[in-house]
């Protein structure tokens, strides 16, 4: 008795084990029909049925081959797949073992749990963690895996990002590529249009002096008109070379300050949001500004629109334009500007940013937002017109950029007369330039109009002309030639002989203080090609100013 | 720490505050703006010294930013991939908690550096239960009470919760949990 009572209690205990460790435990009798199961049986699966037989609660997927409980004693120890009949996808893995039963020979025991490869199943099934015990290998693979497809969730994530930094850099890339080669496009236009245009002033001179040679009734006067007329199209075909390139001379012409600044707040205006104010002040002393109109719109738009976006939750922008006399960035003698400061009242600037500030494709906007060129281009731009540009700002203080352009009256005003210079008398022209085809009939040109010629084809021939006694009123010269230019002939003739009336002509105005039209008022620049009336009319213009 | 608690730091700062707040943050934190990556290891300083910065930057005590991340981190957590994972943990409240042990212990496989706090739980009533919390990290018991508050809304709780620390041989913080009535009949703790 003793002794049954030993293997009932021995019983008891293992299956009090078998229980904790495999919460989906069960046993087959020797008839097929289940006996003990585990807890999560009657939580999972409230409707089963302790006396059913084994064939009708599950079908037998591994080993394949199995009929049912009949065979499950010829395969102890194996492993086991079984599919739940009435829950096709809940499945069990494990394997059968002899049980120790003294009451029920032949029983055995099912030690084993739920069979998953993905956690999302689990929750679906009606299983928890709890399911599979910390012995369980399983709990911790579903685990693994888990975080295993999130990690490649997350590479997967960063790999779509650097895709897209490199697709944004990749652009970047391109946007400079293209800007090189419109740099290369400009050159090679701004070298074709010079020759060109040295082309169609020899064809445009040449029919100016077979016109002047010809009654307006004369049937060649008419061909020769339209030779003119064609000359001056393809002159303007020329220009659009030229604009192309960047190498177009701004014109700089006296502007009413009052008017110009009103038309660019009527172009920026629009473009602010309702929570940007505008102020625009102008020193009433401010009349009038020399300056290109496209540029100083082009600088100004720029710049207030630079301070709208420093100020994404609104703000005000103020412009305000005085007189001021100071000495330039560069260093050099203080002269009088027109300032024109925009401050704004947005996010500011940190060192860092201030010093790149200037840079081409330097910008703190986000990717796509901007490529960093505005304010490389106010730069450029205010260069071109002679001028200056300071910044002024602080991390949540907002920003004031200040321009200063030339004030070319005040700065004539405050100039004194230079003393001492040597004027060389008699209407005579040195004439230079390179091109035989474009000197020649401008010769002709000049000698029709009263002028005497001295006629050279380089700026050495011209200076040596002049050292051995050419007593010239105004040098008319070519600025693009083999060796010294125009322009370092200039300097050259007026150090040695002092101040001389100067037309330059040119057709490649890569000259920037030539582009910029801010030359010293004896000097004058033609571009070519021009009309015979044209270049005389500027000659003499120069010669009585 | 793991850059997947900094992500969640800064996940929350950028969908409840913005960007402009959250690059404030980071830049008060002397933290470069470089993503961090989950699996990456960093040192606990870079957590502290980030909602130090969220305190400063957003003017709300350490407390404060703490509870708003504990609750955000109940949904980060399951955004960021351990949806599935958070699911099993548990089906009630009281089960969840009772599972989070097995469940750092077995993300400490991948997790390897993991210093993953210790919840058991007592006392549990169908209204009611307490939630023993014991950590190697001091000052984090307000982030635990906006996690209990972010888990009763994952089960559809309305939970009052008091915290209260415990000393002794083993000093720890207890979070004692009370199901609303108005919502005791919706589920049970």
């Amino acid at each position: 008795m003793r002794h049954d009572g030993d293997r009932a209690a021995g019983w008891q205990a293992e299956l009090r084990l078998l229980r904790t460790l495999f919460p989906f435990y069960f046993t087959v009798a020797a008839d097929g029909r289940l006996g003990a199961v585990g807890e999560r049986w009657r939580t999972c699966m409230p409707e089963i049925d302790l006396g059913a037989h084994f064939d009708d609660m599950f079908a037998i997927a591994r080993p394949i081959g199995l009929a049912g409980a009949a065979d499950l004693g010829q395969h102890l120890g194996d492993v086991f797949l079984l599919r739940l009949r009435n829950r096709p996808d809940f499945e069990l893995r494990g394997q059968f073992l002899p049980a120790g039963d003294p009451d029920a020979p032949g029983t055995l025991h099912f030690a084993g749990g739920p069979w998953l490869t993905k956690l999302a199943t689990m929750a679906h099934l009606g299983l928890a963690m709890s399911d599979f015990p910390s012995h369980d290998p399983r709990g911790d693979l579903l685990v693994m895996m888990q975080v295993q497809e999130s990690q490649l969730a997350e590479l997967r994530q960063l790999t779509v990002n650097l895709q897209e930094r490199i697709r944004q850099q990749s652009l970047l890339e391109g946007q400079i590529r293209q800007i090189q080669k419109m740099e290369l496009v400009g050159r090679f236009a701004g070298g074709m249009a010079h020759n060109f245009n040295n082309i169609l002033m020899a064809i445009r001179s040449h029919a100016d002096l077979a016109l002047a040679e010809l009654t307006p009734g004369d049937p060649l006067h008419d061909w020769l008109q339209q030779i003119c007329t064609a000359t001056d199209h393809a002159a303007s075909l020329t220009r659009g070379l030229l604009t192309m390139s960047r190498q177009q001379p701004v014109r700089i012409q006296a502007l009413d300050v009052g008017a110009e600044f009103a038309d660019i707040q009527k172009l920026v205006e629009p473009l602010l949001a309702a929570n940007v104010k505008l102020h625009l002040r102008i020193a009433s002393e401010v009349t009038t500004l020399h300056a290109d109109t496209n540029s100083l719109k082009q600088i100004f738009m720029n710049l207030v629109l630079n301070a709208r976006d420093a100020m994404p939750k609104g703000g005000t922008i103020a412009i305000d334009v005085a007189r001021r006399v100071e000495a330039p960035p560069d260093g050099s003698a203080p002269r009088a500007f027109v300032a024109v400061t925009v401050t704004d009242t947005g996010t500011g600037m940190d060192e860092r940013t201030k010093t790149n500030l200037f840079e081409p494709f330097f910008t703190t906007k986000a990717l796509g937002k901007g490529v960093g060129l505005g304010l490389s281009t106010v730069y450029g731009l205010v260069q071109q017109l002679d001028g200056a540009i300071r910044v002024d700002s602080e991390l949540g203080m907002g920003t004031t950029f200040q321009v200063l352009l030339p004030d070319i009256a005040a700065t004539a005003a405050m100039t004194p007369a230079r003393q001492g210079m040597t004027r060389l008398t008699g209407d005579h022209v040195l004439l230079v330039d390179d091109e035989t085809h474009v000197r020649r009939p401008l010769e002709r040109v000049l000698q029709n109009a009263g002028f005497r010629v001295t006629s050279v084809a380089s700026a050495e021939e011209a200076l040596s002309a002049l050292r051995h006694g050419a007593r010239c009123q105004i040098l008319l010269t070519d600025v693009v030639m083999p060796g010294m230019s125009g322009t370092e002939l200039a300097a050259a003739v007026e150090k040695e002989f002092g101040e001389l009336p100067v037309l330059f002509i040119s057709g490649h105005n890569d000259d920037s203080r030539l582009r910029s039209g801010h030359l010293p008022s004896h000097h004058r620049f033609l571009p070519k090609p021009f009309a015979a009336e044209e270049l005389v009319a500027t000659l003499r213009a120069l010669l009585s100013a | 720490m793991y850059g997947l608690i900094n992500q969640a730091v800064e996940d929350l700062c950028r969908t409840k505050f913005g960007n402009a707040v959250w690059d404030r943050i980071r830049s008060d934190a002397g933290l470069p703006d470089e993503p961090f990556l989950r699996m990456e290891k960093y040192p606990d300083e870079i957590t502290y010294k980030l909602v130090g910065a969220a305190c400063k930057v957003l003017n709300l005590s350490a407390e404060a930013v703490l509870k708003e991340f504990g609750r955000f981190w109940t949904v980060y957590s399951a955004e960021a991939g351990y949806g599935e994972l958070l699911h099993s943990v548990g089906r009630t409240l009281p089960e969840f908690l009772k599972n989070l042990d097995q469940m750092h212990t077995r993300i400490q496989l991948a997790f390897t550096h993991l210093q993953p706090p210790s919840f058991t739980v007592s006392d549990e009533t169908p209204n009611s239960c307490v939630v023993h919390y014991y950590s190697e990290r001091p000052g984090l018991a307000p982030l635990v009470i906006g996690m209990l508050e972010g888990l009763s809304v994952r089960f559809r709780l309305e939970i009052d919760v008091q915290h209260v620390p415990v000393q002794g041989a083993r000093p720890h913080d207890t979070f004692h949990i009370r199901v609303r009535p108005a919502a005791a009949n919706k589920a049970t703790v």
